[in-house]
Order: structure tokens, then sequence, then C-alpha cells
């Protein structure tokens, strides 16, 4: 059946009778659960945890979803609802493996520094989860643009353009520190491989991309040459910028930390939970603003869009130039076409400008002629 | 408290999953939504645009037909939205004879499309025409948005057309860091984008756009709207805001360059070096009366940017009015919709019957 197209009242019946089924099976686990020896922080992590149970629920509801056949606003914005639902469930996932976790500190003593810094970890670790999540299910699909940023994004780079470095990165000695920077989650190092990658590509790889050729080919392997290293680039300046997007999203995570005392003591409830989905997105928001506001962001910005616009230049460039064997008009022709038509259009509209003003003076001479 | 926090866990996942169902039902199958609820008629059409004609309705109708210009950016049915959020209905309720461009959708073969085509070609041709059909020798224009900047230029070069020039959030003064689209501007290489790709995807510009607040456009609104999924009115409202919200047509590459280059980079219209069709655009021509709305917590045009036409334009009979709303409020909010159409209709009808100077230079509130 996969891949049909049920009729809407077929799909429905069916997707209720799994919403019933799976209701069943969430009774009975969350039963199981609440009988087990697990620690509470295992429970979350069970596939019938109501956090694992909601994961299966949207993508059953995903699948059912594509299966429709019409297709209008009302489904693109409700994928843009469900997709921004999942992100709150995923918070909400997240809220009870931290509140799981400040159950655990003993009340009865000071906590050591060692303590303080381990509860810390624990946190930013779950954190670190949940905007894998995140960033992973922003809704729209147009964000998808901006870059995942991921904790190893420069990681993220094509096969293509790894593989044309590969050779010169197993030469430099920094590597393996960064990538154990990169592992451990510090994500200035994500900018240190970005320069190193960088650097090391245009002195050796980049620098024979860009060479001069010879021969028959000469003209288009420049092309090639230049298309690949404008893509390189692009993905140097994507990564740097997706890492900053990351980086500021650590540095809200660590005020929604410092804040989180807050709810220390208070009684786990939705209203609890609303509220630190609130103090959540406007910390972030504000920590974005801050980021957004910034110098380094605007600079960061145009690089990325600067070094996509080259790629896609020189990609035109390689497509007109192949296009020319052909009797395909290329970007080149087009825009030919396009001018001509824009100055004929606006020649067009002058002429009928003149003619209509024509017309007035003889309208108005006639007038002046006819005997009163 | 670990049990609390399952059941937690449990009520809310089976609030969202319930309100999720319930938006299935309400939204799934709807296709699409009207531009715009207002009975009209298309009286005029060039290229891609067209220019609707709203009737007026009463016994006070206002002699001077009302031209309202809206951006290139979004489009004009914002202010139509629904049959009791429509500024056009409220506008014609209030006796005024109303014409609404519709700039269309740019496509490849209009990439070079100049300001100059849209100002001295559409817009002139536009006017003419509601001249020429209402036997008026001037009209009213009420320019919106960046609409509002076209119509400004478009009163400076042709005041001897304009009997009022009304402007909406118009980003006129744009040296200013406020916003962020001022700040990200002056970092923007509009020259490699336009020569590049021609036409500027609208689909770029709403990305700067959500990117102003992103975690409340991107995340916040949705989760917030959850609760609302069950009532079928709200889902009906909701889809027209986001249909409208998306659809940003592409801009024409060369008016884009311009309007990016010389008016927000160099904010040449407030420095009075702007030019268009090697004339230079004066705003001291701009003698004809003035009303300046605008929104003292708009986030797209900062009021910082709207605020000064009263110093710039050549009359004395500048009337700015601040609503206590965002951007979008201006078109949608109760307090613009309740208090903007008489307001609007009022200064209108006062200067076109007689055009007698009133007021000048106060922020009214």
């Amino acid at each position: 059946m996969a891949g049909t197209k049920d009729t809407p009242g077929e799909w429905m019946a069916q997707w209720l009778k799994m919403q019933e089924s799976l209701m069943k099976e969430w009774a009975s686990s969350l039963g199981k659960m609440m009988k087990s020896s697990a620690p509470p922080e295992e429970w979350i992590k069970m596939p019938f945890s109501p956090g694992g149970l909601y994961e299966q629920w949207s993508k059953s509801l995903a699948d059912l979803i594509t299966k429709r056949e019409e297709e209008g606003l009302g489904e693109l914005v409700y994928n843009r609802i469900a997709r921004s639902s999942k992100v709150y469930m995923d918070l909400l996932n997240f809220w009870a493996k931290a509140t799981g976790t400040l159950k655990a500190v003993p009340m009865e003593r000071t906590l050591t520094v060692e303590e303080i810094g381990e509860l810390r970890n624990k946190w930013m670790k779950n954190y670190r989860d949940f905007m894998e999540t995140l960033w992973g299910s922003l809704p729209a699909g147009e964000e998808e643009s901006l870059g995942k940023t991921r904790e190893g994004t420069a990681l993220s780079a094509s096969d293509l353009t790894w593989s044309l470095v590969e050779p010169i990165l197993k030469n430099v000695a920094q590597m393996p520190d960064i990538v154990q920077k990169i592992s451990r989650g510090d994500t200035s190092a994500v900018l240190d491989l970005g320069g190193i990658f960088s650097k090391n590509y245009e002195d050796t790889v980049g620098r024979a991309m860009i060479a001069p050729s010879f021969g028959y080919f000469k003209q288009l392997n420049e092309k090639i040459g230049q298309t690949i290293y404008a893509y390189a680039r692009f993905n140097t300046a994507k990564n740097a910028f997706s890492s900053i997007l990351y980086k500021t999203g650590l540095k809200a995570a660590e005020k929604v930390y410092q804040r989180s005392s807050e709810f220390v003591g208070k009684e786990a409830s939705p209203e609890t939970f609303k509220a630190f989905y609130r103090l959540w997105w406007t910390v972030n928001e504000e920590t974005y603003h801050e980021l957004l506001r910034s110098e380094e962001f605007s600079t960061m910005a145009k690089d990325m869009i600067t070094r996509g616009l080259l790629f896609r230049k020189w990609f035109d460039e390689l497509t007109d130039h192949v296009l020319k064997f052909t009797n395909i008009p290329g970007k080149k022709d087009m825009d030919e076409i396009y001018k001509t038509i824009h100055e004929l259009k606006r020649e067009v509209r002058n002429q009928k400008r003149a003619i209509k003003a024509l017309e007035k003076q003889a309208a108005a001479k006639d007038r002046r002629k006819k005997p009163a | 408290m670990v049990e609390n926090v399952m059941e937690v866990m449990m009520k809310e996942s089976a609030r969202v999953q319930q309100k999720l169902l319930k938006g299935f039902e309400n939204m799934m199958n709807i296709q699409d939504m009207e531009e715009g609820v207002t009975p009209r008629e298309v009286v005029y059409r060039e290229d891609k645009i067209q220019v609707f004609h709203y009737k007026p309705e009463g016994e006070d109708v206002c002699p001077v037909p009302l031209l309202i210009v809206y951006a290139l950016v979004n489009r004009q049915y914002m202010m139509d939205i629904q049959d009791n959020l429509s500024l056009f209905r409220k506008l014609i309720g209030q006796g005024l004879d109303l014409y609404v461009i519709d700039w269309g959708y740019p496509s490849k073969i209009d990439k070079y499309q100049t300001m100059e085509d849209y100002i001295d070609g559409y817009l002139n041709n536009v006017v003419d025409f509601i001249r020429e059909t209402t036997g008026n020798d001037k009209i009213n224009i009420l320019g919106i948005c960046q609409g509002g900047a076209l119509s400004t230029i478009y009163a400076s070069l042709y005041p001897e057309k304009v009997q009022n020039l009304v402007v909406m959030v118009a980003p006129i003064d744009l040296d200013t860091q406020d916003g962020l689209l001022q700040v990200w501007a002056k970092y923007f290489d509009v020259d490699l984008m336009v020569d590049t790709i021609g036409n500027v995807p609208g689909e770029f510009l709403n990305l700067g756009f959500l990117w102003l607040k992103p975690f409340q456009l991107i995340i916040d609104k949705y989760v917030g709207f959850i609760d609302r999924l069950d009532d079928p009115e709200t889902v009906k409202y909701f889809l027209r805001m986001e249909k409208w919200i998306f659809d940003s047509p592409d801009q024409a590459g060369e008016t884009f360059r311009k309007y990016v280059k010389e008016l927000f980079q160099q904010n040449q219209l407030c420095k009075g070096e702007f030019k268009l069709g090697g004339r230079r655009v004066d705003l001291k021509n701009i003698t004809m009366p003035v009303l300046n709305l605008f929104g003292e917590q708009d986030h797209l045009v900062p009021p910082y940017c709207s605020k000064p036409m009263a110093e710039l334009v050549g009359t004395k009979d500048v009337t700015t009015i601040a609503y206590p709303v965002g951007h979008i409020g201006m078109y949608v909010s109760s307090k613009a919709q309740k208090e903007m159409p008489p307001t609007v209709a009022n200064w209108l009808k006062e200067r076109s019957v007689s055009g007698k100077k009133k007021r000048s230079g106060k922020v009214k509130k």
C-alpha cells in the first residue's frame, strides 16, 4: 500500500483507528513504567514515554499527510504548526529530563564545585540533544536554507568537496586536536576548522582549480575549476555562518540555565512548563536579536550570500559554455531577449503616450475651429 | 515529583495531540483563501499590473477619487483580508471612491524593469486613467509601506496631478540603525545579487522578515495557535494571514537595485539627492496637503523612518498620526480598523472640497 493515495475518508478512518491502538499501548506501557525500578531519566527515554509516543504519533501523522491527494494552503500551514508543536514537545521532553536532573540534587547539604559543574554539564548535554532536534524541526522548509545548525557543521561539507581536500586534511597537524575539540562541543573549533580548510584548500587544490588550463577544453576546464572552487568556498562560508548561529543557541542555553533556578521548588505542572517555554523562547529571541544586530552576523551573512552568488555566477558561466554547443539558449541569450522586450515595451508605452497627446492636441484644435 | 513530571508530559502531549486533530479536521481540506473580500471591478490593465475599483457607499461621497499604492514586496489584499477586517470596505463605507493597484508578480522577463517604469510608467498611466475616467484634474493618493515611498516620489515629480498625499508606514528617512532591515541593508551587495540572479526571490525577502523575530515568528506564533485550532473561524483568519505573509512576489532586479542602493543604503530621497529618469526628486515640490500615518511599534519600518516627513515636504499642511501598533497592526488591529478609515476619510473630504489648509506639525496619538 505504500505510496498509494487513499481517499480522504479511508485514510482518516485508518488514522483514527491507529490513534485508538496507540492510546491503548500508551496506557498499558505507562502502567509498566510507573512500576519499573528504572531511574526517572530512563523512563523518559523509553519508547512509550509521553515523549516517545508523541514522536511516533507525529511521524504517523506526517506519513498520512503525504498520502493525501489534495495539497493546498491548509496543509501547508498545518505542517508549519505540526513542526512547531514538535519543537514544543521536544522542549517538554528536555524540561522533564532537566527536572529529573534537578530532583536528583541532594538538598540536605551544599554541593561541591565538581557537583555543580557536573550538574551544569548534564543540563547542557541534554540541551544540546534538544538543539539537534530544534534546528532540524523548524517549520516551513524556508529556514533550511539558512543552514541547519549542528555541532559538526564543518563536517557536513559535500562529499565532493570533502574528497577533494581529504589528502590535505590528512596532512594537517592540528586536525586531530580540532576534531577532538569539536566532538567535545567546542564550537569555536568549528571556525578554526573552517579557517584551516579554507587556507589549505586555497593553497593547494583551490589554486589548481583556478589555474590556467591548456588545450581544446581549456575554457571548459577553467570554468569547471572555478565552479568547484566557488562551491567549496561557499560551503566554508555557510558552515562558518551556521556555527555562529549554533554558538548563539548555546549562549542562550547558558542564560536559560542561569534562570532555571526560578523553577526550583515549584510544583511540576502544565503551567510551570508553559512558564519555562515562555522563558526559553523569549531568552532565545533576545539572545539571537543581539547577534542579528551585530557586525559579526552582518559580515558573515554577507560573506555567505556573496559566496553563494559567486558559485551561482560560475555555475551559470559553465552552463552557458556547455549550451553554446547546442541550440538551447543560455542565460546570456535569455538576458538579451529580456532586455530587448523591456526596451520594446518601454518604446510602446512612450509611443502610446505620444499618440494620446497628439489626439488631445487635435481635439483641442477642432474645438477651436468649430464656430460657437 | 517525577510522577508529576510524567503526568504533565502526558497531559500536555494529549492536549497538543487533541488540538492538532481538531486542526486537522478544520484545515486540511482548505485549498486556498480568497485574495480580498470586498466586491470590486478590474478597470485597468497594463502588462502584469491591474487596477481594482471599489465603488463608494453612502451619500457623503468624496468628490476626488483615492488611489491606493501598495508595496511591491507584498500584496495589497492584506487591507481586505476578511469581512470584519477590511480597510478597503471601511474606506468605501466612508464614501471614498477607491482605486487600488495590484502590481502582480514579476517574472524573469521583468528583470530589467526599473523604478522609472513603475513610477513614470505604470503609476503615472494609472493616475492619468483615473483622472480621465473621473474627470478630475487631480486625485488623492494613499501610499502604503514601500508604496508610500513610491507615492512620495511620484507626488514630488507630478504635483500637478495630486490633490492630497496620504502615506502609511512609509520608509522615507532610512539613515537609522533602529530596524534590523536597515542594519542588514548596509552590508548587502545588491549589485552582485541582481547581476547574478536577476529578480530577487520573494522567499529571500521573506526569510529576512522572519529573521527579524525568529523565535516568535517561526515557533511561538504556531505553538500559540495550537490552542485555537478547534475554532473554524479563527483558523480561517489564521490561514488568510499566513497566505498573505508568505505571498511575496519576486522583485524586478533593476528596481530592487535602485531601491536598496539609493534609498536604503544612501538615503538619497531624504537627502534630496535621489534622481528618477534623470530628474532630481525634490520633496519640497510636495506642496499638496500630507497625512502621515505610522505605527509606534513598527519593527519593519520603525517610526524614525516615517516621522520626518513633515520637515521634508514643501507644505505646511501636514498631519502626523502615530498609532500604538506594529506594522501589521496598522492593517488589522482593532484600533486601526476603528479609527483609521474615518480619520483618513474626513481628512481627505475636508481637503477635497475646498482645499483649505488645516493644522500642521503635531503628532497626534
